[in-house]
């Protein structure tokens, strides 16, 4: 029997929208992922996208009152979280456009409506492009880096940035989506106590060696940090960065395997992180954006959390973590690149 | 006398390979501290994957997939998924390339080869690739290790020094680091630096490996170790057989060295359950020098078991085996004297391949500049090669005094060649003589019998009149328990007369 919140299709909702048909689940249903996704249009044609909170779903979990209070909690989060990147225009976030409640299978349903990416994200986008294009391929980043940077700079930490994640807007570029596992420094989630609460399949290596840096910051924007260099080596190569560290290390150090510390580790990560980025760099036929590809991954890759970081960074001025000249480096790149004086492949 | 051979006292002292080896044969597996794992997140990540992967089956989903199967450490899971990925044209080459690789890593499962061991030459290709990836990549310490070990085998031991330092000062905890360095040591003769090393390992209380080494570091130096009593609480502990068998080899080698020969044997038997090749050749060098009573040990095969066959082969008589098992034990240890020193002895008194003996001798003086028995060796092939200038000059490094009386009596045969060659057959056969009851008043009568035959060798190439009685003299010798060079050694009489007879000569 299905649930209030999946049976909102053909409904019309305040502010004009109408549900049409349910965006199937890509993903199981798991922890507090609790929700129904639809395409919705308003009466002046715009079409967007529309998140409904399942409640319902969220009682049939082993622990419901948990559940269902997670439930509320994360969309009060991730609400008061989109509401805050709203008020400070940050222009590479997904932006919710309207939210409410919505009658539905004799139960209140409360939904958040987003504005539609065409393009869906960007492996749809990669799936139909003819063809390798640096120039798209440099925008991209450079748009996921100031998405991210509009977020850290918020004290706000996505923790979820993945491919699914980066959608693309045909015309305007890239926007970043999910902000329901993000961590907020002010600001209190239901995800707060988790180590990570990204998708772990993502997860930095400190994080996969079950690592919890005492600097909750630290560990925050640190993994966001690395998620963005994996971006850079995912749209370069298909391969993430933690995918590629693993596939150079030995069986019984990878982490499904490895039963001992992150310190004890490290010295194996760092090693295989070392013979990639020596790997990375035969890659590349134009010498020059092989050896800036190399440097952007071996600051945002480094298996070290200790040493992760913007090497110009000085401890004076900001974070380590900040992407401020990886932006610039992006646009310089894409310069570059749309002159024709880099080349890939 | 001609090229020698001695086996040292031998520990279980840590091997030295380069890392890949020393990880494939599941040395560095076990942590010091075993945590609990959980990996439910990976297989909830996992399983959206499939799920997204089966609702929409393109390309850049399916990489996205493996990337999780990876990191959840079921690549195996997908292997039909890696293998349409590596086909697929539309797919980015690198991940076509790293990806295929998996599966050629999937079908090759080939026995770890003593390949990986790396040659001069190849020492000093390793220490510039090295240094190329050290220059981006100064914080790697498995990569300065892996420098430290290319300048040993260069014979550059100033500048392994300096790298060990570097690898010690970024990983002071780590077992590859910890046992790589402790061997360099060694190498240099630091022992007591090596012992002091290890001895306050932060990890050793906890680390079977670095116990093991540190047991049988202070037992070479006659010392008794602080941690032997958490030794042999540590062998009782339920951990894999393969992790303690380094340690069980030390503590039976010290039971072995107080004369507790059953004891030895129980730990022994221990080390037995999976052994690694360097538990094993301690197993076959107690059995040959300590204990009466052998363990047996013949049917372990390990990977990388040279030196134990090389031995082994040896003492059989079987020379062809120990030949070719002592250069793949040179191959796998290339700064290490022993190896050397057993093959160019093979290579030139067995084989009579001078010019193959004393490539070997060179290559092992590189590491080992110093070494008596490798100079002793390279000697004795320059001479049979006329390059007497040479041999010469490589004797002259040979400082014989203050050694023990078997050292003695080898490099006393090796001047008296020297003295035939350059036509001093008086003191030659001096030399010879005196080398010869050396030999037999320190009881090693093999030695002796070998500078016999060589006495004979250099009378017969001399043309003197005492060809007859330097045969005579073999007589004295003959059934000497463990010889087994001896058939070989009348072939080179034979092949010396018949050439004298051939050359009119005779």
């Amino acid at each position: 029997m299905s649930t209030p919140a999946e049976q909102l299709q053909g409904l019309r909702l305040e502010n004009g929208w109408v549900v049409g048909g349910p965006i199937p689940r890509t993903g199981a249903q798991t922890g507090g992922h609790f929700s129904c996704s639809y395409g919705v249009t308003n009466v002046d044609g715009t079409c967007a996208f529309l998140k409904a909170m399942d409640y319902t779903a969220a009682l049939s979990a082993p622990d419901p009152a948990t559940a269902l209070n997670e439930l509320t909690s994360a969309f009060l989060f991730e609400r008061e979280v989109l509401e805050e990147c709203a008020d400070r225009r940050m222009s590479r976030i997904v932006r919710a456009i309207d939210g409410g409640r919505a009658s539905a299978g004799g139960s209140t349903v409360e939904y958040l409506i987003f504005e539609e990416a065409k393009g869906g994200d960007i492996r749809k986008y990669l799936d139909c492009a003819p063809q390798f294009d640096l120039v798209w391929t440099l925008t991209c980043l450079h748009n996921i880096c100031v998405g991210v940077r509009q977020l850290n700079g918020a004290s706000i930490a996505h923790q979820d940035l993945k491919p699914s994640n980066v959608l693309h807007f045909p015309g305007e570029g890239q926007k970043l989506a999910d902000l329901g596992r993000a961590w907020h420094k002010s600001r209190f989630s239901p995800h707060d106590a988790l180590l990570f609460a990204g998708d772990w399949g993502y997860a930095p290596p400190e994080l996969l060696y079950r690592y919890a840096s005492p600097d909750e910051s630290d560990r925050r924007f640190g993994a966001d940090f690395y998620l963005v260099g994996s971006m850079v080596l995912f749209l370069f190569s298909g391969l993430r960065a933690s995918e590629m560290l693993i596939l150079a290390l030995s069986p019984e150090h990878q982490p499904s395997a490895y039963r001992g510390t992150y310190e004890e580790v490290l010295p194996y990560l760092h090693h295989a992180f070392c013979v990639n980025l020596e790997e990375i760099g035969g890659w590349f036929p134009d010498a020059g954006l092989g050896k800036e590809v190399v440097d952007v991954v071996s600051q945002m890759c480094d298996p070290n959390l200790s040493t992760r970081g913007d090497r110009s960074h000085t401890a004076k001025f900001g974070s380590r973590f900040s992407l401020e000249r990886f932006i610039s480096r992006f646009d310089r790149l894409r310069m570059a690149a749309m002159l024709g004086r880099i080349r890939h492949p | 006398m001609s090229a020698s051979v001695q086996e040292k006292d031998r520990h279980v002292f840590p091997r030295w390979r380069s890392f890949k080896a020393t990880s494939r044969l599941g040395e560095l597996a076990l942590p010091a501290v075993e945590l609990e794992v959980d990996t439910s997140e990976l297989d909830v990540s996992l399983a959206k994957g499939v799920a997204g992967w089966k609702g929409d089956p393109s390309l850049w989903r399916g990489l996205d997939l493996l990337g999780t199967a990876v990191v959840a450490g079921r690549l195996q899971d997908f292997a039909a998924l890696v293998a349409e990925i590596r086909d697929n044209p539309l797919a980015p080459i690198f991940a076509r390339n790293v990806l295929g690789r998996t599966l050629a890593a999937e079908l090759d499962k080939a026995p770890l080869s003593d390949c990986d061991g790396i040659s001069n030459v190849g020492a000093r290709q390793e220490i510039r690739a090295s240094r190329v990836r050290l220059a981006s990549a100064p914080r790697d310490a498995i990569e300065w290790t892996e420098l430290a070990r290319a300048y040993t085998i260069a014979g550059l031991n100033d500048k392994a020094s300096k790298a060990i330092a570097a690898a010690l000062h970024l990983s002071p905890s780590n077992r590859f680091v910890l046992r790589s360095a402790a061997r360099f040591f060694l190498h240099c003769g630091e022992k007591e630096r090596a012992l002091a090393l290890l001895g306050k390992a932060p990890t050793i209380k906890h680390d079977p490996w670095i116990l093991a080494s540190e047991i049988a570091i202070a037992d070479s130096l006659g010392k008794a170790s602080r941690h032997s009593r958490l030794a042999r609480e540590k062998v009782g502990m339920d951990i894999a057989p393969s992790e303690l068998t380094e340690l069980a080899s030390a503590l039976g080698s010290l039971e072995a060295e107080s004369g507790n020969h059953r004891n030895a044997r129980r730990f022994l038997r221990q080390a037995l359950v999976g052994a690694n090749e360097n538990s094993i050749a301690q197993i076959g060098w107690l059995n040959r020098s300590r204990l009466g009573e052998w363990v047996d040990a013949s049917k372990a095969n390990p990977p990388l078991l040279h030196e134990a066959n090389a031995w082994n082969s040896f003492y059989k008589g079987e020379f062809e085996a120990a030949r070719q098992e002592s250069l793949c034990w040179f191959r796998d240890q290339p700064f290490a004297s022993a190896p050397a020193a057993l093959g160019s002895y093979i290579l030139a008194d067995i084989f009579w391949d001078y010019k193959g003996a004393k490539e070997l001798a060179q290559a092992g003086l590189r590491s080992n500049p110093d070494d008596l028995t490798l100079l002793n060796n390279l000697a004795v092939c320059l001479m049979e090669l006329d390059e007497l200038t040479e041999a010469e000059a490589a004797l002259s490094r040979v400082k014989a005094e203050g050694r023990g009386a078997k050292i003695d009596s080898t490099y006393k045969a090796t001047f008296g060649m020297l003295a035939f060659r350059k036509g001093d057959h008086v003191e030659g056969r001096r030399l010879y003589l005196e080398a010869i009851e050396g030999a037999k008043n320190s009881g090693s009568k093999q030695n002796a019998a070998r500078a016999a035959f060589h006495l004979v060798f250099e009378e017969i190439v001399a043309q003197s009149g005492y060809v007859e009685d330097s045969i005579r003299r073999l007589r004295e010798f003959e059934g000497i328990e463990g010889f087994k060079e001896w058939p070989r050694f009348f072939e080179r009489v034979n092949a010396l007369m018949r050439a004298g007879v051939e050359s009119g000569l005779g």
